[in-house]
């Protein structure tokens, strides 16, 4: 505001005495212009009574040229007055009236003469005087001097002037000049102090402007002095009870914050209340200080009065687009402006992102605090810095016990081998998250099962500084684990004496089934003597469900064995038609009942195969009984070896008899599934293991089965196997 | 041409029942048939005589059937002999296989055993 250094409008009078634009500093500025205005002042001044009576009485010559050179001297001195060089100005202007009474002496030399020439000498005091005013202290005593110095001259260059003519006067002029050059010398300090302090002062303003400028803290600058002479009115009042009173009478400081002119503030205010500029700012500081601000105004106030500086106070400043920010504000009096208060510099310090910190910091602390998993901070060497409350609860150690000492010296069981805590360390120090199970110790020296994982806390270049435990007392699981270790291997044990069981029992009912079927097959082939109708038909019923039963028998076996996983196929080489010629009397069985059952073997098969005969029999063997079972008399069914392509081959078995209804055809294969609701069921019991035990074994062999059925015209269930040629021996 | 021909079998088999029934389905595929019940036994009587076919169960007392087999195809004599296995075991049935010329799992149909033998018969 007071910065304009040129005003636009220049009255004639200013225009005319104003300091060359070069010149910057203030006092020379003020110097030239005074000079100035001097000059011209005086020139109309001095010079024109003399003029005229110049020219009204006898104008000679050296009165002409005595007046003309003082105009020339004068005039010169002026223009330098205006120029960037004004000191030149006064230099003149003092050599001008320095020499004027000399030149006096010889233009009026009549006037002048004898005992007169003190008239004309006297004129020097006035003019040192003058110059005290004009030219700078330093150079005053060069003044004082060369008019002493004259004194002494003047004699020898004036003829009919004696030294104690002049003498009279000098006394004078050295007594005056003596005081004058005491007086620059004076002044002359006082300049300088002056100079020095206002250059000080500049500097100081200018460092402070440019850290008040600079500053990243938003920083304001305001004028306080309506509160000041608030509080001086109630310091008098109240007996500078001021603390007490103000915050006791809320009323006191009504209208204060209003009061308050804001003259500055620095451009991290302005980013920081988001104001455009600093007029903006100032038009909405009702905005900015919410009614919490105001207390902390009242606050800072009370503090200032005290004579506390930078007292920090908290509160709440809103920006210009309404957001609520934590501030640090804290008032200090401007040096220089104590009394007044009319500069008071605010600091506002943004601790918004602090404050939700801090608050997100509690809230991760209290749920450590009340983690039900134990928590221990350590530095890098494992040294206890924080454990919480679960941790005390877990292990008996209280947390002062802990603090400062190594995990591994409290906690460490010694239960796994000396490289497994090797490897832990060696995990932790190289920085990666370590988690596992371990088994530690507790302070009753107990132990217990942990679940552990160790992760490093870094700070903000990335170091590691800490090592943070997440524990949990898995004692319970580890016991039901063990627990449920032992079930499990208990039912495996049980589930093998169950297959050993069912394999002993199939094992033992075979041999006597074996010897049942073979005594009624002998009695059938009339072995023993030739039957009558009634006595065949008693023996083949007795055959049949003797062959029924060691079928389930035999696929019981089968499906426990599938059910302990304990098949293992060992591939060997095999002759195709041995699959047939294993089949068991059933074959002849059912050939007696009057089925047509023809076997092929396609003569392309290799001489040898690589197979599981005994499994494949298996297989073969369920399709047949699964066809002789759904065939009528004088059905048909055919077994069929075929080579399939040079990858694969297969075992084919057809009948003609009632076939598998579509929607059956899905789940024939599964366990104890056979086709429901059938009008022959009675006629067609069985385990509905066979079909189950076929697919199950046909996975094993990478094979495929293929089921083509009609109802009532039969079915034809093929097995597709991967074909390996055995090599010759 | 039918006197030159060895008939003679030799069924091994330690449970009397199942002894009845292989020697009665051998002897209808038209063998002569000696029945031994004891390994040891049945190891002296080889030393004696060459059969055409013999009918072993391997699990049997003193010496063990897969013995026996290993004894026969070891033996220069023997070797050519057919021999039809019978077992109760899944696995030995297997492990046996390729020794033996017919394996059959029991219990043995009398019909199964003798249709085979009369095969065999009619093919050595």
């Amino acid at each position: 505001m007071s910065t304009d250094k040129n005003t636009p409008q220049l009255n004639f009078w200013q225009r005319i005495t104003s300091a060359h634009p070069s010149i910057e500093s203030a006092t020379e500025r003020r110097f030239a212009s005074v000079l100035s205005m001097l000059l011209l002042a005086f020139l109309p001044l001095y010079f024109l009574p003399e003029s005229i009576r110049a020219i009204l009485e006898k104008h000679s010559l050296p009165d002409i040229l005595y007046l003309g050179s003082g105009v020339l001297f004068l005039t010169v001195a002026y223009v330098f007055s205006r120029s960037p060089y004004p000191r030149w100005g006064s230099r003149i202007t003092i050599l001008y009236f320095s020499l004027l009474p000399f030149a006096a002496l010889f233009v009026k030399a009549e006037r002048y003469a004898g005992d007169n020439v003190n008239e004309a000498l006297i004129w020097t005091i006035p003019v040192m005087l003058l110059a005290l005013t004009i030219v700078p202290p330093k150079q005053i005593k060069f003044v004082v001097f060369a008019h002493i110095g004259f004194y002494l001259i003047i004699p020898a260059l004036w003829d009919g002037l004696t030294h104690r003519q002049v003498f009279s006067t000098l006394w004078l002029v050295i007594a005056v000049g003596g005081l004058v050059i005491i007086s620059a010398y004076v002044q002359g300090r006082y300049l300088e102090q002056a100079r020095r302090e206002a250059k000080q002062n500049k500097i100081s303003e200018r460092r402070f402007r440019e850290i008040f400028l600079g500053s990243p803290v938003a920083l304001w600058e305001a004028d306080f002095s309506q509160i000041k002479i608030r509080l001086d009115s109630f310091a008098e009042k109240y007996d500078n009870e001021i603390r007490s009173y103000i915050l006791q009478n809320p009323e006191a400081m009504v209208g204060a914050g209003s009061s308050v002119v804001l003259l500055d503030a620095n451009n991290a205010a302005l980013d920081f209340y988001e104001a455009e500029d600093i007029e903006i700012l100032k038009k909405s500081l009702h905005v900015v200080v919410s009614p919490d601000a105001m207390l902390a105004l009242r606050d800072g106030v009370v503090e200032l009065w005290e004579g506390e500086k930078n007292k920090p106070i908290e509160t709440i400043h809103k920006t210009l687009t309404g957001k609520e920010r934590n501030v640090i504000v804290r008032f200090s009096l401007r040096a220089g402006y104590e009394d007044t208060w009319e500069r008071v510099n605010i600091s506002i310090d943004d601790v918004t992102e602090q404050r939700k910190a801090e608050v997100s910091i509690r809230q991760l602390a209290s749920a450590v605090e009340a983690s039900a998993s134990s928590i221990l901070i350590t530095d890098l060497d494992g040294r206890i810095e924080y454990v919480n409350p679960a941790f005390s609860l877990i292990t008996g150690y209280g947390e002062e016990e802990v603090i400062g000492q190594k995990v591994e010296d409290i906690q460490k069981s010694g239960e796994h081998p000396e490289e497994f805590y090797e490897t832990l360390n060696h995990i932790i120090e190289s920085g990666q998250v370590w988690k596992g199970e371990v088994v530690n110790r507790r302070k009753d020296g107990s132990l217990y099962w942990e679940s552990l994982v160790i992760s490093s806390v870094k700070n903000d270049d990335g170091e590691r500084t800490h090592r943070v435990q997440i524990k949990e007392d898995i004692t319970r699981r580890k016991e039901l684990e063990q627990a449920l270790a032992l079930a499990h291997e208990e039912a495996l044990v049980a589930s093998d004496m169950k297959t050993q069981l069912l394999a002993n029992v199939s094992h033992d009912m075979r041999t006597p089934l074996g010897a049942i079927l073979g005594y009624t097959e002998m009695l059938d082939a009339g072995v023993f003597a030739p039957l009558n109708a009634k006595q065949a038909e008693a023996t083949r019923a007795i055959a049949v469900n003797t062959q029924k039963l060691l079928d389930f028998v035999s696929n019981l076996l089968s499906q426990a064995q599938i059910d302990t996983g304990k098949i293992i196929l060992n591939p060997a080489a095999f002759v195709p038609q041995h699959l047939v010629d294993a089949l068991g009397g059933e074959l002849s069985l059912a050939r007696t009942q009057g089925l047509s059952i023809e076997t092929i073997i396609d003569p392309k098969l290799p001489e040898k195969i690589m197979g599981d005969s005994y499994w494949l029999g298996q297989i073969l063997h369920n399709l047949l009984s699964n066809a002789i079972k759904f065939t009528p008399q004088e059905g048909e069914i055919k077994i069929n070896l075929f080579k399939d392509n040079d990858i694969s081959w297969a075992l084919q078995v057809s009948d003609n008899g009632k076939g598998i209804p579509q929607e059956a055809q899905e789940y024939i294969f599964e366990s104890f599934r056979q086709v429901d609701g059938s009008p022959t069921r009675q006629a067609h019991t069985g385990s509905g293991l066979g079909l189950s035990i076929v697919s199950h074994l046909c996975r094993l062999m990478n094979g495929e089965i293929k089921l083509e059925s009609e109802e009532g015209k039969g079915s034809i269930f093929t097995i597709f196997l991967p074909l390996y040629e055995a090599e010759e021996r | 041409m039918m006197e030159e021909k060895n008939t003679l079998a030799l069924v091994i088999e330690d449970d009397p029942a199942q002894q009845e029934i292989f020697s009665h389905a051998i002897k209808s595929a038209g063998y002569d048939v000696e029945v031994i019940g004891k390994g040891n036994e049945a190891m002296q009587r080889l030393d004696e005589i060459t059969p055409a076919l013999v009918v072993l169960d391997l699990h049997l007392p003193s010496v063990s059937g897969d013995e026996i087999l290993r004894h026969i195809r070891a033996d220069e004599r023997l070797a050519t002999i057919s021999v039809i296995l019978a077992t109760a075991d899944p696995l030995l049935a297997e492990a046996l296989h390729a020794e033996s010329d017919l394996v059959l799992l029991k219990p043995i149909s009398f019909t199964q055993l003798r249709d085979l033998a009369m095969r065999l018969r009619s093919t050595t």
